[in-house]
């Protein structure tokens, strides 16, 4: 698929996704949210993915851990990736569940020589039953952990070399990230390897109530902040055109005001198309 | 146990509030970066409990199901990243929430909440038509009726399916409404039909005709069933209500679906 901009769907913008004409507009959605037997959200996800392309991805799988994937979910997942055809799959490089417990957020953990053993299995695991590679998505980052035997840019480039998985090079997670933890986002994504980034993905963030811009925490629920955007241009003149997503999950607004940050990415893109 | 176990263990522990061993973890729990870890599955848990609630939120409001919902959250958190699944417990929990307890029939709103869930999100099946119907009395006697996989049935031992219904939202009940209450049994019936959950109150005998049609009973017995519980029961009447909900499966041999479910 051509490296075009796309938007995360929500259900109370069908009508007017389904019905957009915009050149290269797709869809991203959380498998989870479909992961039923029948009705209308099947059917509604039926319909947008005969008008767009369509990207799965996921929060549930939680790589990060020593259990393998929970065959059920991954069951379901297959099942819908089989019959939605989704352009591309992702996960996240993190942890949400443990001892049958969801915590509804993606958590965590000391990026040592064991884990990436298991992270890499388990992204093995998903992509055979799959049949199919993944992106893995770097997360944002809230507390330093100590027992870390890899910088996130080497553990994910050696997830890449391990599994012959992708990266989903989440922006606006390497800007609260280096915010938070104190590092460079610009370098931190010059360090990524360009060849295995497949899509990438924008979104709002906020200043903690307290804390104000010392901890900043990943909302989507905002705008695209403009160092984001910034961040952006630098990867794109990097790496050339990747799929971009805006995500937005928190105060949605309509369709089309998502649409105006969903088609300056668009335009970011375009710069740096080749012959542009 | 290896270190990454250990520490998801310890962190997962301090996500709900027990933090003993977090310092041996090597981190901090009373830290601001945890707390947004901690908000985050808060926020998650609460908000998903309160969406599959929609009805329950419109009869006790947003701050009264918001607390509710953290109690819920201590003893029962979501077991799957299906959040639109999460909460199947949570009818058997408010009746035994003392908060609750001067609303007996809160429980069983819950019951129902969550079987429009299920009615929502089950398979898909082609719907019966009436004129796929024996005509002669006996042929139509012996029909098994199959149920759409989405039909979904319940019976209490008070309004809770007028409450329900009345207060479902976008449903607004008036006073008035809500004044023509009836204390009494009742049952409901749940179907998807045309992409949308719809609803019949179900009077006692109703509720023992549909439940005897889900135990494979041929009409003839469903029908006599009925009658025992009234002499009067109209089963006419009720089957006319039923193809109209489109309450019945079309039969494998005819089902352009067979095969897929």
């Amino acid at each position: 698929m051509t490296a075009t901009a796309g938007l995360g769907f929500k259900p109370q913008h069908f009508e007017a996704a389904v019905a957009a004409t915009v050149d290269g507009l797709w869809f991203e959605v959380h498998p989870e949210n479909y992961m039923v037997q029948g009705g209308p959200r099947l059917a509604m996800l039926e319909a947008l993915r005969t008008t767009h392309p369509l990207s799965l991805h996921g929060v549930g799988l939680s790589l990060v851990s020593e259990a393998r994937p929970d065959q059920a979910h991954l069951r379901r997942l297959k099942d819908l990736v089989d019959r939605f055809e989704p352009f591309v799959v992702s996960e996240h490089l993190a942890w949400s569940v443990w001892a049958d417990v969801y915590h509804g957020d993606l958590l965590p953990f000391s990026r040592s020589r064991s884990a990436l053993d298991a992270v890499a299995c388990n992204i093995d695991i998903t992509q055979e039953c799959l049949g199919r590679t993944i992106l893995v998505e770097n997360p944002s980052l809230y507390i330093a952990l100590p027992g870390h035997d890899f910088e996130e840019v080497e553990f994910l480039s050696e997830l890449v070399r391990r599994s012959g998985c992708g990266l989903l090079a989440d922006i606006n997670n390497v800007y609260i990230s280096a915010s938070n933890l104190h590092f460079d986002p610009a370098a931190y994504l010059d360090a990524l390897p360009a060849t295995a980034i497949a899509e990438i993905h924008i979104a709002g963030h906020a200043p903690d109530p307290e804390l104000g811009t010392k901890l900043l925490i990943d909302t989507h629920g905002t705008a695209v902040a403009e160092p984001v955007w910034d961040l952006l241009d630098h990867l794109l003149r990097r790496i050339g055109p990747r799929p971009v997503l805006v995500e937005r999950d928190e105060n949605i607004p309509e369709f089309a005001s998502l649409m105006v940050e969903r088609d300056r990415a668009a335009f970011a893109l375009a710069a740096v198309q080749p012959g542009a | 146990m290896s270190d990454l176990a250990k520490f998801q263990e310890a962190f997962a522990l301090a996500l709900r509030g027990q933090a003993g061993s977090a310092c041996n973890a090597g981190f901090a729990a009373d830290t601001p970066g945890f707390a947004v870890y901690k908000n985050n599955f808060t926020k998650a848990s609460i908000d998903a409990l309160v969406a599959n609630y929609p009805t329950i939120e419109r009869l006790v409001g947003s701050e009264w199901l918001g607390a509710c919902a953290h109690a819920f959250l201590e003893v029962c958190p979501p077991s799957s990243p299906i959040l639109a699944d999460y909460g199947a417990g949570f009818a058997d929990f408010l009746d035994g929430f003392e908060p609750a307890a001067d609303m007996p029939y809160l429980g069983s709103v819950a019951r129902l909440e969550r079987l429009w869930f299920e009615a929502h999100a089950a398979a898909d099946a082609e719907p019966m038509s009436v004129a796929a119907l024996p005509r002669d009395g006996e042929g139509l006697a012996a029909t098994r009726l199959r149920l759409h996989p989405s039909v979904r049935l319940a019976f209490f031992d008070q309004p809770a399916a007028t409450i329900w219904r009345l207060n479902r939202p976008p449903a607004d009940p008036s006073d008035d409404d809500l004044a023509k209450i009836v204390w009494r049994a009742e049952g409901l019936l749940l179907v998807r039909s045309g992409g949308e959950v719809r609803s019949r109150v179900l009077s006692a005998p109703d509720h023992r005709f549909l439940s005897l049609c889900a135990a494979g009973e041929p009409l003839e017995g469903c029908a006599t069933g009925a009658l025992e519980r009234d002499p009067t029961f109209d089963v006419a009447a009720l089957l006319a209500d039923l193809f109209e909900l489109e309450t019945f499966a079309a039969s494998p041999a005819t089902s352009p679906l067979t095969g897929d479910n």
